[in-house]
């Protein structure tokens, strides 16, 4: 009687928990044409993100579409795709840096190629850099949402005019340099890989020719590395040990006269400090060339196993429109890659996202390889030798392209 | 029936259960991978023929790329059906302004009449196309075949599309999709011989078991010849029954290689000529033509790493030839692999058979009716064991053996299977010093390093560990010390407090500008530390964060041992004169070692593989010296993205954990018998 009983509890226990599930589910998926977004946006950019949601939404409220935004907190954020879109479990839409780009597509079924969607009206709205990022051997997979690069800031009351050349910056920033005071020129983390990478370009060097073949130890590279090189020990316009708060500190105490960084540093700037935006010199010791910072580009992809991508690439193309743009680029301050948001009258007054604008045309697309996150460690290694001058350029960097080469082979099954 | 009792009964479930399984297994085996082979065969053969009219639609699109409707390229397609009647449908796609330029089936007519551009719905199609334009030039560029340079999709009622690139001026400038029916022969054994293997041992072992031999009085008496002799037999049935059904399936399926390779060369030759005949009908010039070297990739069995230098690729294919060399080979190592596989059921069938012959099926049976509910109870527990411990754990182990990496991650584990490789890899990494021209550097990128490096770390942690909760610890048992009770919340703070945000504030703490560590250095006069520049220091910063992390554990553990020492104890050894150290020595020491000894076996295993503070602090600098196995194992699979070979890693974690899990065994034992 009494195993009876129990049995029959245990029965209902269970059915009262399987309805409460599917009663669940049932619930989730009961929507209509509803697309899910996500992105890694806090702050005033997830403000301004969701204003460009509330617009989409208002236009096609008769069309019975509905774009909902969910938030992913950054760090897991890449896995997350990695794990779940693959699966047929993801959103129909997600943002991301082109860094992961080419591992997802050669993954596959993550990322679906917009190609087809394409007009030229679209694709010239975009400037060009950042077009460029969103594609893999020739095929579009998404389209430029904001760029981020690093430009000129220089502190109004210590440069009166910002250096064009590299001649005039090393005459400016010696002028201003004084090591017993802890004054210097010129500050940046030259020793990072990625601001690096501005002097690289300049000198024409490269981290892939296709293939992908590493050429880190090329000419070029190992040119621009003793260039830097001589800025820190002949010059000696740098400070030692360049980290981003050193930076800051030193600019935001008047120590440093001109600094290379990003967007991301401005809101760090101290309220007293007086500066101005300006586009990174011209290398006379490259010809001429102009310094050429890597730009990272966030794009809007759509998901190969969402079954809404007509409806996917109408929020595309809205998030990526004008009017998103501005949206993004007043509420989000971010810098939008639609390049027609710069020629309206209250962006085009903004000196700081017209500063950025100016340096874009002279900013190149990091590669996005599936490979770029060999290199990065390596790279690191081999920048550090070189600054604490453990090795010569060229050894340093001949060192980092075997490494990287090893994990190309590993992974291309070249043996 | 006697016979039906004990040995005998569970001997002959036992074959018969053995005999189905082997059987209805091997056929499977056997079906499967015969079947598998010839659908590939087919498909070889339905490639080619996709190429050679890829290459047709070529020379006709040569002769003027920008007119459209393009010259004869309806009717190459209408003749190309008319020799091949399997063909269902043909389409000829340009990318070029992703134009439908011409097809045989009636619906791509409705929008419009082709020519015409591809309408919304055909995004598959252009897509398609640019991933085929995609793979030619990736392989191109990597100098290795990586990606195959056609698309196959099945689709319902046996029909096959099979989508092939076309190339003008040797630049993918579209694609040629044909559908057919595959022409796959209908081969296999038939259930038959898994019938007979099904009954044949079991009859022959019930007549058997019915002679004197195993019946006899005496043989009653014997309890052994009543266990043995029945099992013995049921063996050798088993064996004999498996050996005949083994090299009759082997026999059947080996010997077909040679005939299909001639087969498709045949058919190579066979489609030569059909293209000169539609040239000489259609009365085409001979700048139609292609270079005919389209299908040879396809004609010849491929070898895994088939470099695009190879002959194969370029040489004409008017003289195509059986390679009988590469044939018997590849042969070799199919024959062996289903040999193998058929060994394996094999084994499979004496397991089972032996589960039942020693009677383990039958008391595991009765133990699961008598606690019916007990096993109905932790059912949950044990599926949910399966799922999430079990099942990734032999994943794990299984991609371990596979090459598998964010390229190929898609393809099934079989095809990048690799057997040892990664392991001999790692464990073959010698070479720890690299030379340069200053002499040599030691390699920090090598396993060995790293193990070191992860041994000085476990040892380093636990004495630090131990060491300052047990002096916290010793502290605290002060008799009459007040506030205890506060400094003991204050003190176990640390390990409450989730350890990547200690291991953050240490890392900002150890900052060679702003970190509090330096700045007191500078506050008397010293100069700052650069902590993460060499191995040493940057070790320190590690060690320094672990050990807040991990004194806690410690200090509460011998705590509580501490206060369980009896009392009297200390104050005979004082009425006999023992010192302060004396007693600690004789007295605390051997009564916390109980206690203390699981405590540190536990702590070896937590920071043996103490992933956040390696990957927060130090991050391995400098240039990974610091690494520990399990954040090496971690940057391999997320930065290098070589899936397999950190699964490897991971079974080598493992492997050495168990190792030192048997030690602990045997160590805790002493321990407690020390007692």
């Amino acid at each position: 009687m009494k195993a009876a009983v129990t049995k029959k509890t245990l029965l209902k226990s269970l059915s009262v928990a399987c309805i409460a599930a599917m009663g669940l589910s049932s619930i989730a998926e009961a929507a209509g044409t509803k697309l899910l977004i996500w992105h890694a946006y806090r702050g005033e950019e997830k403000a301004a993100f969701d204003q460009v949601i509330a617009a989409f939404n208002a236009k096609n409220k008769d069309a019975g579409l509905e774009a909902r935004a969910l938030a992913v907190p950054y760090d897991a954020y890449a896995d997350k795709i990695t794990a779940s879109v693959p699966r047929g479990r993801g959103p129909d839409v997600f943002i991301f840096a082109q860094d992961r780009l080419g591992g997802w597509i050669e993954a596959g079924n993550t990322v679906e190629s917009i190609d087809f969607y394409l007009t030229d009206e679209i694709k010239s709205r975009f400037i060009p850099a950042t077009l460029e990022s969103m594609t893999y051997h020739d095929t579009v997979y998404g389209l430029p949402l904001n760029y981020k690069n690093i430009t000129m800031i220089y502190n109004k009351k210590l440069v009166k005019e910002p250096p064009k050349t590299t001649s005039e910056l090393v005459k400016v920033a010696k002028s201003l340099t004084n090591k017993e005071s802890g004054s210097y020129g010129l500050a940046y983390e030259y020793s990072n890989f990625y601001f690096h990478a501005a002097l690289m370009n300049a000198f024409g060097g490269k981290v892939f020719e296709p293939g992908p073949k590493p050429v880190l130890a090329s000419d070029a590279n190992v040119k621009s590395l003793e260039y830097v090189m001589k800025w820190y020990k002949e010059d000696g316009i740098l400070p030692t040990e360049p980290s981003s708060g050193l930076i800051t500190t030193l600019f935001n105490s008047g120590k440093a006269a001109i600094i290379f960084s990003g967007p991301w540093t401005l809101g760090e700037i101290s309220k007293d400090i007086d500066y101005g935006l300006a586009v990174l010199p011209t290398v006379d010791e490259a010809g001429g060339k102009p310094m050429q910072p890597w730009m990272t580009v966030e794009g809007v992809y759509i998901s190969k196993p969402s079954n809404l991508k007509d409806q996917a690439f109408q929020f595309v193309d809205f998030s990526t429109s004008t009017d998103a743009g501005k949206m993004m680029a007043v509420t989000g301050r971010q810098t939008p890659a639609n390049k027609l948001v710069y020629d309206l009258p209250e962006i085009a007054a903004d000196k700081q996202l017209s500063a950025f604008r100016n340096q874009v045309e002279n900013a190149v697309a990091m590669p996005n390889l599936a490979e770029m996150t060999a290199v990065w460690s390596p790279a690191t290694t081999a920048m550090n030798m070189v600054v604490k001058g453990a090795a010569t350029p060229k050894d340093a960097m001949g060192i980092a392209q075997a490494t990287i080469q090893r994990a190309v082979d590993a992974l291309r099954n070249k043996k | 029936m006697k016979f039906w009792k004990s040995f005998s009964r569970h001997n002959a479930v036992g074959l018969l259960l053995a005999c189905v399984l082997a059987g209805f297994l091997g056929v499977l085996v056997v079906n499967q991978t015969q079947a598998q082979l010839l659908r590939q065969h087919a498909e070889r053969g339905a490639i080619m023929q996709v190429m050679a009219l890829a290459d047709m639609v070529s020379g006709a699109m040569r002769q003027n790329p920008a007119v459209e409707p393009v010259d004869n390229l309806g009717t190459i397609l209408q003749e190309w059906q008319l020799y091949h009647l399997e063909v269902k449908t043909i389409r000829v796609v340009k990318l070029d302004g992703s134009r439908l330029l011409a097809s045989t089936a009636s619906d791509d007519f409705k929008p419009k009449a082709l020519p015409r551009k591809l309408t919304p719905d055909e995004k598959a199609l252009y897509d398609l196309g640019h991933r085929l334009r995609q793979a030619v030039d990736i392989n191109r560029e990597e100098g290795i075949q990586r990606k195959e340079e056609m698309e196959k999709e099945y689709l319902t009622d046996g029909l096959v599309k099979i989508s092939a690139p076309y190339k003008i001026d040797d630049k993918v400038a579209g694609f040629v999709q044909v559908s057919a029916f595959l022409n796959i022969p209908e081969t296999g054994i038939g259930t038959l011989p898994a019938i007979l293997l099904a009954i044949s041992p079991l009859l022959l072992f019930i007549l058997l078991s019915q002679t004197p031999f195993f019946t006899s009085a005496e043989n009653r008496k014997s309890a052994t010849r009543l266990v043995v002799k029945p099992s013995l037999l049921a063996g050798i049935l088993l064996l004999l029954g498996l050996g005949v059904f083994n090299s009759y399936c082997i026999d059947k399926y080996s010997g077909n290689r040679q005939n299909w390779e001639r087969q498709l060369v045949q058919g190579h030759h066979d489609q030569q000529a059909q293209v000169a005949n539609i040239f000489e009908k259609l009365n085409l010039p001979d700048t139609y033509n292609g270079n005919r070297s389209y299908s040879l990739a396809y004609l010849y069995i491929r070898t895994p790493a088939l470099n695009r230098e190879d002959p194969r690729f370029s040489n004409a294919g008017l003289d195509a030839k059986v390679d009988e060399e590469a044939i018997s080979e590849v042969e070799k190592t199919e024959t062996g692999l289903v040999r193998k596989s058929l060994w394996g059921v094999f084994a499979l069938a004496a397991l089972t058979l032996t589960f039942f012959a020693v009677g383990w099926a039958a008391r595991l049976w009765n133990t699961f009716n008598r606690y019916r509910y007990a096993y109905l109870y932790i059912a949950p527990a044990i599926i949910s064991m399966l799922v999430l411990v079990f099942f990734p754990f032999g994943y794990g182990i299984t991609l371990s053996f596979t090459d598998s990496n964010i390229y190929n991650a898609s393809k099934p584990l079989l095809d990048t299977w690799v057997w040892f490789k990664n392991y001999v890899s790692i464990l073959g990494q010698f070479d720890l010093f690299t030379k340069t021209e200053d002499g040599s550097v030691l390699n920090y990128s090598s396993f060995y390093w790293t193990l070191l490096m992860t041994f000085i770390w476990t040892i380093a942690n636990v004495i630090v560990g131990v060491s300052v909760g047990l002096m916290l610890a010793l502290a605290l048992n002060t008799k009459d010390l007040r506030f205890k009770t506060l400094y003991r919340v204050i003190l176990i703070l640390p390990w409450a407090i989730p350890n990547y945000i200690t291991a953050l504030i240490w890392k900002g703490m150890f900052h060679q500008q702003f970190g509090a560590i330096n700045q007191v250095i500078q506050m008397f006069g010293g100069s700052p530390v650069a902590w993460y520049d060499s191995t040493f220091t940057s070790f320190l910063t590690n060690l320094a964060t672990n050990g807040w992390l991990s004194f806690p554990f410690m200090m509460v553990i011998s705590l509580g041992a501490l206060q369980s020492i009896d009392a009297s104890m200390y104050e005979a050894a004082r009425v006999e004169g023992a010192g302060r150290w004396q007693q600690f020595r004789y007295i605390t020491l051997p009564s916390l070692k109980p206690t203390l000894v699981p405590a540190i076996i536990l702590s070896v295993v937590w920071t043996f593989n103490m992933f956040n503070v390696i990957y927060l602090v130090s991050g391995g600098e400098p240039a990974g010296s610091t690494e520990i196995l399990v954040t090496k194992a971690y940057k391999i699979a997320f930065e290098e993205y070589r899936y397999g070979y950190a699964a490897a890693y991971s079974t080598i974690i493992f492997g050495i954990l168990v190792i030192y899990s048997v030690f602990q065994n045997r160590i805790s034992k002493a321990s407690s018998g020390n007692n």
